[in-house]
């Protein structure tokens, strides 16, 4: 048994390296392939001389494998180079803002799941009744609002209007309260509609009945006999969505100028660093590779079956 | 355990009482009869076999008593009262006092009765938890290893630490078991609970009902469309048909000289009952029996059928004093069809 | 769940003359459905396109410097010459939002071809080859969906500059992947039923089988794909805009409305709520007809 969860592990970490290859080819080949940076840095007016001496620099001059070689050598040694506009190294910029990054991050995943999951469970327990109904609105619309519209209208009622929160800006709890809301929303939507469906085949399932026939209640039956098995769908998905999150925290982060590293990647995009850009992909792509890793790993924990 | 009801002195109070019960499905455009003028009394330390087709309403019934019936279906006559208590009536829904906690049910397919990710030990001590709240930890570990004992679960201790899909189909089985008489239920309802399992395993699974009776003194309802394991387990038979009750009666009288046409034919449909006459099927298939439904609900399928079949509700005919009887204006003869000798040896050569 | 399953075998096998007649009703619900959610989409699609032919808004483009930050009709200063409003450049805001549906449109339009035609072929290649090339393909399935489409514009943006193209370019990037799941699954269930392995006994060549036959029946999964893609462009595009990385000025769409509103956000809150809410509602009602798309198609998944 131990030796087939062995194997499982090592398959489920084999895959998890192919995919975080391919993700820093991919982000090595878009910043390679789609032009020379130097010049889009630089600009048209520059002199060749000093074009030369940039791409001398950056190692552009050498031949595209040997650069590729060179980058993936570089990225597993944890060196993501050096920033083209702070003249710093893009891991001290970027262990400067993950911080910021990662308690908004969790706060709102934290929010998402706490009102996601109670949601989509109640609408399937109370399938077609208008709580069913009243779920699925607040996730349709979850799932349609820009999350940087609803920064801006949150914003503007709370801080604005009714001057309750802050509108932005690091400080205490207070000011990490609409941006957590913000970001929160997409994922909430994905996890109540996802924990409703999951939920409504779970409670269809005979040993579902078999528990009512027992005599449980039926708090009991949803919370430990039909949420555990609802669980693993939801939580498979959910570290899916970690790429939509990430991507809406940028957006949320420029919003609420909240200092993390999507603002630090806006400013990198801005003044074309393009190495500072790239290694923010980086860290990007390899937060969801290992969280997604962990999800599959964790499914053993969850599903007893797999082992 | 304590066997706290003795078959003699509890003979007078019925475990189970139904009568006249009539449930009902709403459809769109039409109410299906289920289950129509059911009448069943099942004492402690008895067992009932309920016999028929798939669609004669057995499963209704089952799913009726422990009251998990789907929404549009509903009690629209008649009465069910467990130990003298009234629990259903029209209106009146009173299983969830009874459901687990003094009627316990197995249900056809054990390794889709059992959740999956929860070991056998907390699927136990849940049920335990919701009927004898009053038992200590150590209580409750001691009653879920003789409950597994008493299920011919050698190793108590490695099965409640196994997840279902640890355990064999006929271990899986046992656990169904334990789990719906854990909480000392005075009645058991096992619906079609061998069907799954093979020939071996199957005679096991009724060798365990038959102690569980006999040394608790447990009322058992075993449902099924299997006639021989039936008259190898049953007291007495209930043959239903259409949603009623075709026949009842002891398992010898009903299985040697049976009155009802359909007994009959699903006798004649049993290959080693019928090992001299040739084996026979009954044509066509069940009914669909709305409200509007009128005479013998077998008249479609009977080769005894009359114009007044068709007519006219079908009486119940039945000594007085007892719920034995059946439902029919052409009755088979009252004399014995095979010899009994011959019947018990097919019996016996199938198990 | 009201459904227990051994009863509703029961009433089944009981009543095999029920279940279609209300299948079609609910069908026929469903299709209606889907019909009362297209009108609204398609009004949209009409006004955006026809009302600036019409020539009876003013110039999207005309600045009025002394008509600036104009507040809409129905508050203290506004009027009906601009109904909803000017911007920064006391340009007409309705006029701008009618201008910019188009090319919100157009992108969500697409940005759904060029995301789900590849999206279609790479799962049904996968689908049905199974074998290295599926391994292949879910790798890349994996590793594009471990980039945020987010984090894929800028590594381009951040070299190339942001443009229309660009923008083309990652949707295409990001929106194959989620379709090339879903028609990959929906592939291999069906290449093993039953007329498949007949048509692949009769010797019918792969191309044949997968184009004739896997692919038609197909057409529902990918109608909702590709519906639900429209909504999700939508967003990417307004999303990207709003970061200043996808559509610039002069050129207008919703996203970029509404990022120029954000400077003016506490002086003006009209320009960046109406054009937001502009984007809500379209994409609503885009991920409404998904719904109802997929209920009519295959009433098992559907989800809410």
């Amino acid at each position: 048994m131990s030796s087939s969860l062995a194997s499982f592990g090592a398959r489920k970490i084999g895959a998890a390296l192919v995919t975080l290859l391919l993700a820093l080819t991919a982000a090595f080949a878009l910043g390679h392939l789609s032009g020379d940076p130097v010049y889009n840095i630089l600009g048209p007016l520059a002199q060749r001389e000093q074009i030369d001496a940039m791409r001398a620099d950056l190692g552009l001059d050498k031949p595209i494998a040997e650069q590729y070689v060179t980058y993936l050598g570089d990225t597993v040694r944890g060196e993501l180079g050096d920033s083209l506009q702070y003249f710093r190294s893009n891991s001290e910029l970027i262990s400067s803002r993950l911080p910021q990054s990662l308690q908004l991050l969790v706060a709102a995943i934290v929010l998402a799941i706490l009102i996601g999951v109670p949601l989509g469970t109640l609408a399937a327990v109370k399938e077609g009744t208008w709580w069913d109904r009243a779920a699925s609105t607040v996730a349709l619309l979850g799932q349609s609002v820009p999350v940087f519209w609803l920064g801006l209208m949150l914003i503007l009622i709370f801080a604005v209007q009714l001057r309750l929160l802050p509108s932005g800006q690091s400080g205490g709890l207070d000011h990490l309260i609409l941006p957590a809301i913000t970001l929160s929303l997409l994922p909430l939507a994905h996890i109540a509609r996802l924990t409703r469906a999951s939920m409504a085949e779970v409670l269809a399932e005979p040993y579902i009945d078999a528990a009512r026939a027992r005599g449980l209640s039926t708090r009991r039956i949803v919370g430990l006999h039909a949420l555990r098995n609802a669980a693993l769908p939801v939580l498979t998905v959910t570290a899916l969505q970690t790429g939509v999150l990430l991507s809406g925290a940028v957006a949320v982060e420029y919003v609420y100028s909240w200092p993390g590293l999507g603002t630090l990647a806006l400013e990198a995009v801005q003044f074309r660093d393009y190495t500072l850009a790239q290694a923010v992909v980086i860290v990007g792509a390899v937060a969801f590779v290992v969280l997604n890793l962990l999800v599959d790993l964790l499914y053993v924990v969850v599903d007893p079956r797999l082992r | 355990m304590t066997a706290t009801a003795a078959p003699q002195t509890a003979a007078a109070e019925p475990a189970l009482r139904i009568d006249d019960l009539r449930v009902e499905a709403r459809l769109a455009d039409d109410t299906l009869l289920l289950v129509d003028g059911l009448d069943l009394d099942l004492r402690p330390g008895e067992i009932v076999g309920v016999v028929g087709e798939s669609g004669s309403g057995k499963t209704t019934l089952v799913r009726t008593l422990i009251g998990l019936l789907d929404k549009n279906v509903t009690v629209t006559a008649g009465a069910v009262a467990v130990g003298g208590e009234q629990v259903l009536a029209p209106g009146v829904d009173r299983t969830e006092a009874v459901r687990g906690a003094r009627i316990g049910t197995v249900f056809q397919d054990a390794s889709r009765s059992l959740n999956p990710v929860l070991k056998v030990r907390s699927q136990l001590r849940e049920v335990l938890k919701a009927h004898k709240p009053q038992l200590s930890k150590a209580e409750a570990a001691e009653k879920m290893r003789t409950v597994l004992r008493r299920m011919q679960i050698d190793d108590p201790e490695r099965v409640l630490g196994s997840y279902p899909h640890q355990l064999s189909g006929g271990q899986r089985q046992r656990v169904a078991i334990a789990l719906a008489v854990v909480s000392e239920p005075q009645i058991v309802l096992a619906d079609e609970c061998t069907t799954a399992l093979d020939v071996t395993t199957q005679a096991e699974v009724v060798a365990l009902f038959r102690d569980l009776v006999a040394e608790l003194g447990v009322a058992l309802v075993f449902v099924t469309h299997d006639l021989l394991l039936a008259a190898d387990l049953c007291d007495r038979i209930v043959v239903m048909y259409g949603g009623q009750a075709a026949e009842v009666g002891p398992t010898r009288r009903v299985l040697l000289a049976p009155r009802h046409p359909y007994s009959a034919g699903l006798l004649a449909a049993v290959p080693s009952w019928s090992a001299d006459g040739p084996i026979r099927g009954i044509d066509g298939s069940a009914p669909r029996v709305t409200t509007a439904f009128s005479g013998c609900r077998f008249a479609g399928r009977c080769p005894r059928a009359d114009d007044d079949c068709r007519s006219a509700p079908i009486p119940w005919s039945g000594a007085a004093g007892t719920r034995d009887g059946y439902r029919c204006i052409h009755p088979l003869a009252a004399a014995p069809a095979p010899a009994p000798a011959q019947a018990a040896s097919g019996s016996a050569a199938d198990r | 769940m009201s459904a227990t399953e051994s009863t509703a075998t029961e009433l089944a096998a009981v009543t095999p003359a029920i279940a279609p007649s209300a299948a079609t009703a609910r069908r026929i619900r469903r299709s209606r459905a889907v019909l009362w959610l297209s009108l609204p989409l398609a009004f949209v699609a009409l006004v955006v396109i026809v009302v600036p032919l019409l020539g009876v808004l003013p110039d999207p483009h005309r600045q009025h410097l002394d008509q600036t930050l104009l507040p809409p009709f129905f508050l203290d200063g506004g009027s009906m010459s601009h109904p909803l409003g000017t911007d920064k450049l006391g340009r007409d805001l309705l006029s701008r939002l009618v201008t910019g549906g188009r090319l919100t449109l157009l992108i969500g339009l697409v940005g759904t071809v060029v995301a789900i035609v590849p999206g279609t072929l790479i799962g049904l290649l996968a689908g049905y080859k199974r074998g290295w090339v599926d391994t292949v393909v879910s790798r890349f399935i994996e590793a594009q969906l471990a980039l945020p489409f987010v984090l894929i514009a800028l590594a381009i943006i951040a070299n190339r500059g942001s443009s229309l193209g660009v923008l083309i370019v990652v949707l295409a990037l990001t929106g194959w992947a989620p379709c090339a799941r879903v028609v990959r699954a929906e592939t291999m269930a069906l290449r093993e039923r039953q007329f498949v392995l007949g048509l692949r006994a009769a010797g019918a060549s792969s191309a044949r089988i997968v184009l004739r036959h896997v692919l038609p029946n197909l057409t529902g999964v990918i109608v909702v794909l590709a519906t639900l893609q429209v909504g999700t462009a939508i967003l990417v595009e307004s999303a990207l805009s709003f970061l200043n990385l996808g559509i610039q000025p002069p050129d207008i769409s919703w996203g970029q409305i509404l990022a120029s509103g954000r400077e003016v956000l506490t002086q003006a809150w009209w320009i960046s709520t109406f054009a937001g809410l502009a984007i809500t509602v379209v994409v609503l009602l885009v991920n409404l007809l998904g719904d109802a798309l997929l209920s009519h198609y295959d009433p098992k998944k559907r989800k809410f």
